[in-house]
């Protein structure tokens, strides 16, 4: 009954999906985009907004998807996103005019789909109205005849001509109108600026996105390791139907590792039934991978 | 596991199909049911004229009459569908709110810590510093908010950014409590029995018989300097920061005092018309004097004097009534500490089923824990006089080199464990009322839902929350230790971590290992 506003991002029919940058991090705020970047970019990313239909838990979260900035440094690479800012129009008379025109066709759609809804629903209902009638109209000819009139028979069996138009209909308050929060951006309203996205700088960042690119180029699906004490998870295939099978730990190549931290990552592992890939890139700039794997010599 | 097959293809399709449909729901609402709310940039705050249904109970604050909610609040409600905020006349959507609302004072990390703990269903605010010292929980102070706190305006709204101005703002409250509770210490230390002026007090000779009351009372608790600091900080507060022509140097000497006072202890109601009284001044009514001299009123001092002073050994504290903990190895009874101690029903249930089902009581099986004082000692008398004393081993006790364990002390096996422990282990830190406020403060308290949970005196958290990010290292060992002396309460703290969305909650927690015992 009410048409919702889903804001497009023109840039999506380009190809390319929207990244919006607000204070440091990076945001996707469309569900077609955010499903194409995961069924077709295998880009997994974290939704971290509340779910429109079940709002107080935190098992399963709404859009926003947040993306950890190696996806986005990734995606930029491809060539499949662009980041932009969001920056505020200056606001004027013009536009608030606008928004309340837009209202006031809503309020008027409105009115009309409720009353059409309410009109197929009478028709849907006639018999059960007319039936209704009826006999709330024999029960007060009966309360009559009690009193003492003398009613001719002929009057219970009458029949009741009803139409729908004769059924009357409520009017739809201007308050009780439907009205959405969306979720994004009215383009109308605001202009996205396209930034300069800098990331990785550090040479810890470097390596993490040299790991993170080298294992996505692989096919693998890569979502934020912190849950396991790691840089990244590694799932074969969607996180939705298969467990992760390795734990990525990024080590810079000539980095010792001491005995304690050994056993540390060994037993995480084992106990999560993962395997701890030591990664990291060495002198010819190519990457090395070493899995640990605790056992026990008894 | 992913083996390329059609069907699982076509799975992963349809789950991505219906995360689609699910994600892509809009937000609809009534437009008589939204709350209206108008961001402002400049105080980063949405007012709301009108309260909702349920959620003012818990969230938003007052300000010179106006009501506002905080900006994780704000982005909450609205992803909750609750709240519709305006800005220059137009309505906000969540990726615009997110744009405006996230800054220097609300960091993405603190608002998804909030809006995760929201979600479960608990009752976030802001911290807001220490709210009642131990000594007041203990009387059950806790429960009324300190007027001039209300008055100064809600402590909610000290923002992120501005953490140090919020610790300088507490340093302040605490500082005045601090300031007070040493003198009150000196003059503890200098004189048991006399009640010393404090020296270089800017209260005015109109506030002394509130003064008197308290120092008596407090010398009469006899070490309890918080109570006194309660007081003094109210009528401190009263005094100092409501007008400056409070500032008198006016120093109230008060003579010592051959008869402790004892005064009638309504003085919640005493302290109470005091203050109302003196809130008065602020506008400028002279506040009339007490007509009695209390320094020249005798009362007897049924707890002091009369001779029946009863040292109690730690290893006869097993016998002792109710309440009395003997943690010292000589505990002189003063009656007058425990008088108006709130009861705390279940710490008190906690400690007789321990008494209870513990295996000490199997020594003291015939004695029975005591009523009152009177069954006390005879219970004393009885143990003392059928068990091992000093005196039947003079030979082991004579030299310098004493055997670990006191015969008289060995109740239990535990008793006798920590006899023998040689190193002390390390306890908590010691409980300080006058510490200073740590270096980090939590960001949150978080209290369980509860349908008496009242904004403007919401009591003790459940917990405390620290947010930080993966990148950041935890609070350390210091820091941790300063906050639990700090707050002096047992809430616990806990370190929220987030990362990239996903929020994970660690505690931070002191304990000491239990001492096993085997046999006995």
């Amino acid at each position: 009954m009410f048409e919702c506003v889903t804001y497009n991002r023109m840039s999506f029919d380009r190809g390319k999906t929207t990244i919006t940058l607000i204070n440091g991090q990076c945001f996707v705020w469309n569900s077609k985009q955010a499903r194409f970047l995961r069924e077709e970019l295998r880009i997994v990313g974290t939704l971290c907004g509340s779910l429109p239909r079940a709002p107080m838990q935190n098992t399963h979260l709404g859009l926003p998807l947040q993306l950890m900035p190696e996806e986005v440094t990734l995606l930029l690479e491809k060539g499949l996103a662009e980041v932009v800012e969001n920056t505020e129009d200056v606001i004027t008379e013009e536009m608030k005019l606008e928004y309340k025109n837009k209202e006031k066709k809503s309020y008027k759609r409105q009115v009309e789909l409720y009353t059409r809804e309410r009109q197929e629903e009478i028709k849907r209902k006639l018999p059960q109205i007319i039936a209704g009638k009826k006999a709330k109209r024999n029960k007060v000819l009966d309360e009559r005849r009690k009193n003492g009139e003398i009613i001719d028979d002929s009057e219970f069996e009458k029949e009741i001509e009803m139409t729908v138009e004769d059924v009357g209909i409520p009017t739809l308050q201007e308050a009780s109108m439907l009205m959405e929060i969306p979720l994004a951006c009215d383009p109308s309203t605001t202009t996205p600026v396209l930034v300069k996205w800098t990331y990785p700088k550090s040479d810890k960042e470097v390596l993490r996105y040299r790991v993170f690119r080298d294992l996505w180029d692989k096919g693998h699906y890569l979502t934020s390791g912190s849950k396991f004490g790691g840089d990244f998870i590694a799932y074969p295939g969607d996180p939705s139907r298969f467990h992760s099978l390795f734990i990525v730990v990024c080590k810079p190549h000539s980095a010792s590792i001491s005995g304690i931290e050994l056993i540390t990552m060994g037993r995480l592992g084992t106990n999560v039934k993962k395997t701890i890939v030591l990664s990291s890139v060495d002198e010819n700039d190519k990457l090395c991978y070493t899995s640990l794997q605790w056992t026990g010599i008894s | 596991m992913p083996d390329g097959s059609w069907i699982q293809g076509k799975q992963i399709e349809k789950f991505h199909e219906e995360r689609e449909k699910v994600l892509a729901e809009p937000r609809v609402q009534k437009k008589c049911d939204y709350v209206h709310g108008l961001w402002t940039n400049e105080s980063r705050l949405v007012e709301i004229e009108h309260e909702g249904k349920s959620f003012w109970k818990n969230m938003g604050f007052t300000r010179n009459g106006r009501k506002f909610l905080h900006p994780e609040e704000a982005l909450f409600l609205m992803e909750m569908n609750v709240l519709q905020v305006w800005y220059n006349f137009l309505p906000m959507s969540i990726e615009g709110a997110y744009c405006r609302f996230l800054g220097p004072t609300l960091t993405l990390e603190f608002h998804q810590v909030y809006a995760h703990l929201r979600r479960m269903g608990y009752v976030v605010i802001r911290h807001r510093g220490k709210l009642a010292s131990r000594y007041e929980r203990e009387i059950g102070l806790d429960k009324y908010q300190k007027k001039k706190e209300r008055q100064l305006g809600d402590p909610m709204t000290s923002s992120l950014l501005t953490k140090k101005n919020s610790i300088e703002e507490l340093a302040q409250m605490e500082g005045l409590e601090n300031c007070v509770t040493d003198k009150m210490c000196e003059h503890e230390k200098v004189a048991g029995e006399e009640i010393v002026a404090s020296e270089n007090s800017q209260i005015k000779m109109d506030c002394a018989a509130s003064i008197e009351k308290a120092h008596s009372q407090e010398t009469e608790i006899g070490g309890n300097e918080e109570m006194g600091s309660s007081l003094i900080l109210q009528s401190h507060m009263n005094s100092i920061k409501d007008s400056a022509e409070c500032l008198n140097d006016n120093v109230t000497s008060l003579s010592p005092v051959d008869d402790n006072i004892l005064t009638t202890f309504k003085h919640s109601d005493a302290t109470n018309s005091a203050f109302s009284s003196e809130s008065r001044n602020a506008s400028g009514f002279q506040y009339k004097s007490s007509a009695w001299d209390f320094r020249k009123i005798a009362f007897p001092n049924f707890g002091a004097e009369c001779g029946d002073v009863i040292k109690i050994q730690r290893s006869e504290s097993n016998l002792t009534p109710g309440h009395v903990v003997c943690e010292l190895d000589c505990y002189d009874f003063n009656r007058m500490a425990h008088i108006n101690k709130k009861k705390d029903k279940k710490k008190d249930l906690e400690r007789d089923r321990k008494l209870k089902f513990s295996n000490n009581n199997s020594r003291f099986s015939s004695y029975q824990n005591s009523r009152n004082w009177s069954e006390y000692k005879v219970c004393l008398y009885n143990w003392r006089s059928n068990n091992w004393r000093q005196d039947q081993f003079p030979h082991l006790f004579a030299d310098g080199l004493q055997p670990l364990v006191r015969p008289e002390l060995a109740t239990s096996t535990e008793a006798i464990l920590q006899q023998l422990q040689v190193i002390k282990s390390s306890t908590k830190p010691p409980r300080n009322s006058k510490a200073d406020p740590p270096a980090v403060l939590p960001h949150f308290d978080v209290y369980s839902p509860n349908k008496k949970f009242k904004k403007t005196n919401p009591g003790t958290p459940d917990f405390r929350v620290i947010v930080m990010r993966c990148d950041e290292s935890p609070p350390d060992l210091k820091t941790i230790s300063d906050i639990d002396v700090y707050f002096d309460d047992d809430v616990p703290l806990h370190c929220a971590v987030v990362d990239a969305g996903t929020v994970m909650f660690n505690t931070l927690s002191f304990f000491t290992l239990p001492t096993e015992v085997s046999l006995g």
